[in-house]
């Protein structure tokens, strides 16, 4: 029974992987970029959510919260590609790479300054306390966090494949410029993609919020490197495989803190990626060969 | 309809059209012939907003129009079959279609569907499938159709025969034909000259970025050995 528990667990943590991976992934599949920020944004949507919801107002419902931290993350994820990113549209692709980085240190170094070195330890009220059934016991945290990222992913799923601006961002995906000769334009969905890519990311900051209710600059950094594991683990650009790869680490990573030590969660989990890469080098969803034409 | 004044292009490397002069009237069907690199893609380009001319006008129903944005031209009411077709690979035939008529906004684009679906039965079969697994000729067909949905008064046709088998090239112009009979504008880029001849009311011949000639094609037709010439097509008569 334990079993199932752990599972539940792994799949709860995985859920937030896979929000944070989506954003990333989708980000990627329109610019072909890495976004080394991605994270921090996650990490800084934290502190402000914290500080706003948690310090100035209290109480509010986990709902109110979760949206907050959405549009926050959103406006955050935009201001990036503004300040970072479109600049350099016409340059050299490592230059938007370096400028991602330095906005990653930027991020960091804010959050230091305004919020200091320290752990900041808080708690979100989810409203469900906890759950047994069968001999199985089930935070209720973690019952929201699964909940939320299935209904979350599911709706993101439906804005990119089932509406008109979901299939604007993707037909950009493919060819920004016979896209814009449809119509659309380039740099508008590029900035919604941004807005949605880290809406992602700031609902993956609430549910984390309330699953550890602790937060240091340095979150972001560990955050995105597991993003960017989760989607090259389920093959970049792909938005399944980005889910896939994110429940993937989830999982691995419960499994390893309960059966062989917490210390090698990390290892593992990016071990297992490395065998994965070295047998499909383009993911598990990734395609062997573009075929473009 | 549309008219382009002395329009010069340049990259880098140099001008590859040079002070060029066209006119295409309302109803007509009018060709671009030339060899490879003549400037002919370049040209078609610059109409849509994707190159910026260095230097001339581009007039359409009498507004200038030289440097718009390519994002607004569909609006003007011209569409761009690019050279290459250029279709969303990834995307389904429908989704294909569907993005086309992004410039009318939301909705279900019903009757556009309904036309396209009309000139090309294929489609309609196809509407579910990935573009990209489509042949040639049914890819040229959804370019042309995507095209289509925008609803343009003015179609820009970049080598429509690229690629594609004889019999296939038959029936994409016959397309074309029929699309030409119920009233669209057309400027069509070929680099095939007798079957561009076939099927334009008019031709422009264009050498290494100058129009070098122009006329019908029963007045090009006759100046044979000047088309020979320019497009170096001697070897086949
Ligand atoms: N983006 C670009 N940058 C620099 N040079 C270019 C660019 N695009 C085209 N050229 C050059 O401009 C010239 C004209 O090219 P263009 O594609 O307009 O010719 P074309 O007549 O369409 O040829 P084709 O029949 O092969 O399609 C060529 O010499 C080409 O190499
Ligand atoms: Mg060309």
């Amino acid at each position: 029974m334990l079993i199932l528990e752990q599972w539940i667990n792994g799949l709860a943590l995985g859920g937030v992987y896979a929000l944070i991976a989506l954003g990333f992934t989708l980000i990627f599949g329109v610019l072909k970029l890495f976004h080394m920020a991605h994270g921090d944004v996650f990490m800084f949507t934290g502190y402000i959510v914290v500080s706003i919801v948690v310090f100035a107002f209290g109480g509010l419902p986990f709902f109110v919260v979760l949206l907050i931290a959405m549009a926050v993350a959103s406006l955050l994820g935009m201001a990036v590609e503004r300040v970072a990113f479109r600049p350099y549209r016409q340059s050299d692709e490592i230059i938007p790479l370096i400028s991602g980085i330095g906005m990653s240190l930027i991020l960091q170094n804010l959050a230091l300054l305004i919020w200091g070195p320290g752990q900041i330890n808080y708690s979100f009220n989810v409203g469900i306390g906890n759950v047994s059934f069968g001999g199985i016991q089930i935070t209720g945290i973690r019952l929201v966090i699964l909940a939320a990222s299935i209904v979350i992913v599911l709706i993101f799923n439906y804005w990119l494949y089932r509406t008109r601006t979901g299939r604007a961002v993707r037909a950009t995906a493919a060819d920004p410029q016979t896209a814009s000769m449809m119509g659309i334009r380039p740099e508008l969905i590029i900035l919604l993609t941004f807005g949605v890519g880290s809406a992602l990311a700031g609902a993956a900051t609430a549910l984390v919020g309330a699953l550890y209710g602790a937060i240091y600059p340095a979150l972001g950094f560990s955050m995105g490197l597991k993003a960017f594991a989760a989607s090259i683990l389920g093959g970049l650009g792909n938005m399944t495989g980005a889910v896939v790869g994110g429940l993937l680490l989830g999982v691995l990573e419960v499994f390893t803190a309960s059966y062989i030590n917490v210390a090698y969660q990390d290892a593992i989990a990016m071990g297992i990626m490395i065998l994965v890469l070295l047998i499909r080098p383009n993911g598990l969803l990734g395609k062997a060969v573009e075929d473009k034409l | 309809m549309l008219e382009l004044h002395d329009l010069t292009i340049r990259y880098d490397a140099g001008d590859v059209v040079r002070d060029v002069n066209m006119t295409i009237r309302q109803g007509e069907i009018v060709g671009l012939i030339g060899s490879n690199g003549a400037g002919k893609t370049s040209i078609m380009k610059t109409i849509s907003g994707l190159v910026k001319p260095r230097s001339g006008r581009i007039l359409f129903a009498g507004q200038d129009i030289t440097g718009t944005a390519p994002s607004a031209v569909p609006r003007l009411g011209i569409s761009h079959v690019p050279e290459g077709r250029r279709i969303f690979g990834d995307l389904t035939v429908e989704e294909n279609l569907l993005v086309g008529a992004y410039r009318h906004g939301r909705g279900t684009h019903a009757a556009e569907l309904e036309r396209v679906y009309g000139l090309f039965p294929i489609l309609a079969e196809r509407r579910k499938q990935r573009a990209g697994n489509m042949s040639g000729g049914e890819q040229q067909m959804l370019a042309i159709g995507r095209a289509l949905m925008a609803r343009p008064s003015f179609l820009i046709l970049d080598e429509p025969s690229l690629g594609l088998a004889p019999l296939v090239i038959r029936s994409v112009f016959q397309m074309i034909r029929e699309i030409h009979r119920e009233g669209m504008t057309i400027l069509l880029v070929e680099q095939n000259v007798e079957l561009a001849l076939r099927h334009v009311d008019r031709s422009y011949v264009i050498q290494s970025g100058e129009i070098v000639l122009e006329g019908t094609p029963e007045e090009l037709r006759a100046r044979e050995g000047i088309m020979d010439a320019y497009l170096g097509t001697g070897e086949k008569h």
